[in-house]
């Protein structure tokens, strides 16, 4: 028998990763009745469209709940549409009602205030970039997770290119920047294949490592003591990334013929002024 | 005096003819017992509460796990691990059951059997040919049984009740997390044969293919166990975390990961 009009609160979060973050984390509930035992909790069951189907009782996780404050409750019940949840930390849970708000509330964190916590966990990103449809965003993911399995063995870093869950793009850059590391062209830590040039603003550039690719199609670059987002810059002009093919946005930012790695250094040399960003996003 | 029920579902899979391809074995696991095998590089028997001895739990072909509490518990809660082993290099079985043990303890097959009926009634000797023999039986297939749903149909006669209860349970769909209230905790472990092992099984030399969520590679230990068993570049598989509506939602996606499996090594 469904459990419908009753009303449910959320009391806390589940991740079933443990203490392993940033994780997709599921709500917790309490059912608002005072004919149920207290200590009973419950999940939701949803169908494929994200419409709460009804609640079921969980047992054995009282003790590995994440509770949240009381005022960030919210309440469901049969029927309205599914909560989702977040979390950065055992401090850190965001809840959002319905699939369309959740899939913003990841696009946000992965490209604006948190995307530095998503980088630090490359598989969390590629799995947040397919959530969110992103292929551009995996493929910067992948390779940075590649970079970071190679580590441990480059076995380990093509098995998982070989039978993850990835678009075709991610998996081809995945598999070049394996590449680069077993052919000891690029070490696992950034090296000058990937120094950039980047427009801060009309007359202001900058130069450094490549570290990451924005989704608005800037290029986040480490200058050293501080990391900058501007617009990459080829023969001079500012690239559109977002708007480009990805294999385009690939041969630019990651030349890998002599042929264009001459070309990039050209850019390079002919960037030769780097002033302090006055309105840069400081990474 | 000897119960007439017991040995009454042995002589009906006795004298069954078909018999299915020998399928691997499955033992679905929860990080904290991962963790442990990783650190050991072995699955060891453990305490069970009901038959009172070490014991390891594999089933018979589909990665299913073990009901432990009628509740949806801590284990469906956490993404699961699962491995396949090669069915030669098993050894210690010890007993095969035509479901999962735990759920009938837990009075889960009520619909399914008589109330007198005890679990002994339906071991079967520890050999995988029992395990093939249970699926020839109730399942037109491989793949029949991988799914569950049997739309095979075999006379049995009317005194045989025990497996009168399997046919009806082999008849229920594989993948069904929940049915209705009744059916609450029962899904695709009730038709799943059970297969009870008393010797450790050594990981590196038993596992065909470990199925895993990726996010497990961010350990150091998951990944460096990984490369020393040899088994990181073809054969562990990975499911996302991120994409489900609930908690249950890797289940299908697991199935698909061990359907593919299964047809490239030839036994589907």
């Amino acid at each position: 028998m469904k459990r419908v009009g009753s009303t449910f609160k959320v009391i806390g979060a589940f991740n079933p990763l443990g203490d392993f973050f940033p994780a997709r984390v599921y709500p917790i509930f309490k059912v608002q009745s005072s004919h149920v035992k207290p200590d009973r909790v419950y999940m939701q069951i949803c169908d494929a469209q994200g419409v709460v189907q009804d609640f079921q009782e969980v047992a054995d996780i009282k003790e590995k709940v994440i509770p949240i404050e009381p005022s960030a409750a919210k309440f469901i019940g049969v029927d309205q549409q599914a909560i989702y949840g977040f979390s950065f930390s055992k401090q850190s849970v965001v809840f959002v009602k319905g699939l369309t708000e959740y899939c913003e509330l990841i696009r946000r964190f992965a490209t604006e205030e948190r995307r530095r916590h998503i980088t630090a966990r490359p598989l969390c990103g590629v799995e947040i970039s397919r959530l969110i449809g992103d292929e551009v965003l995996e493929s910067v993911y992948s390779s940075l997770a590649v970079k970071d399995l190679a580590k441990y063995g480059h076995d380990v870093a093509r098995g998982w290119l070989k039978n993850a869950p990835l678009s075709d793009r991610a998996r081809t850059r995945g598999e070049r920047s394996l590449r680069r590391i077993e052919n000891s062209i690029a070490t696992c830590d950034e090296n000058e294949d990937t120094i950039i040039s980047v427009a801060i603003s009309g007359h202001t550039y900058a130069q450094g490592y490549f570290v990451d690719l924005l989704n608005d199609g800037r290029a986040v670059v480490d200058m050293g003591k501080k990391k900058i987002a501007g617009w990459p810059m080829w023969n001079n002009e500012r690239i559109p990334l977002a708007h480009l093919d990805i294999n385009r946005i690939e041969q630019l930012l990651f030349p890998s013929s002599p042929l264009q790695q001459k070309k990039f250094s050209y850019i390079i040399e002919r960037s030769t002024e780097v002033f302090p960003p006055r309105s840069a996003w400081d990474y | 005096m000897t119960r007439k029920a017991a040995g009454r579902f042995k002589s009906f899979i006795d004298n069954q003819n078909s018999k299915l391809k020998q399928l691997p074995l499955t033992h679905t696991t929860n990080a904290y017992s991962f963790s442990e095998m990783c650190e050991d590089d072995s699955i060891t028997p453990q305490k069970c509460k009901y038959f009172k001895e070490d014991l390891i739990y594999l089933f018979y072909g589909r990665p299913a796990y073990r009901t432990e509490k009628a509740e949806f518990t801590d284990l469906e809660f956490n993404w699961p691990i699962v491995f396949i082993f090669d069915p030669e290099k098993i050894d210690g079985i010890k007993s095969v059951y035509p479901f999962d043990t735990g759920a009938f303890y837990l009075n889960l097959y009520r619909r399914f059997f008589s109330k007198t009926s005890e679990v002994e009634d339906f071991r079967l000797p520890g050999t995988l040919d029992y395990a093939a023999k249970v699926a020839g039986a109730f399942y037109s297939d491989e793949k029949e049984y991988l799914y569950g749903k049997s739309k095979k149909n075999i006379d049995i006669s009317a005194f045989q009740f025990e497996a009168q209860g399997v046919q009806k349970l082999s008849q229920e769909p594989a993948l069904t997390v929940r049915l209705s209230e009744d059916s609450l905790t029962r899904d695709e472990r009730s038709s799943s044969i059970e297969i009870q092992v008393q010797k450790p099984i050594d990981v590196k030399s038993s596992t065909l293919d470990i199925i895993m969520p990726q996010r497990y590679l961010e350990l150091p230990e998951v990944t460096t166990a990984l490369h020393r068993w040899e088994l990181s570049e073809d054969n562990v598989h990975y499911y996302e975390t991120m994409p489900y509506q609930e908690q249950g939602g890797w289940l299908p996606q697991i199935y698909t990961i061990v359907k593919e499996i299964y047809i490239k090594r030839g036994f589907l």
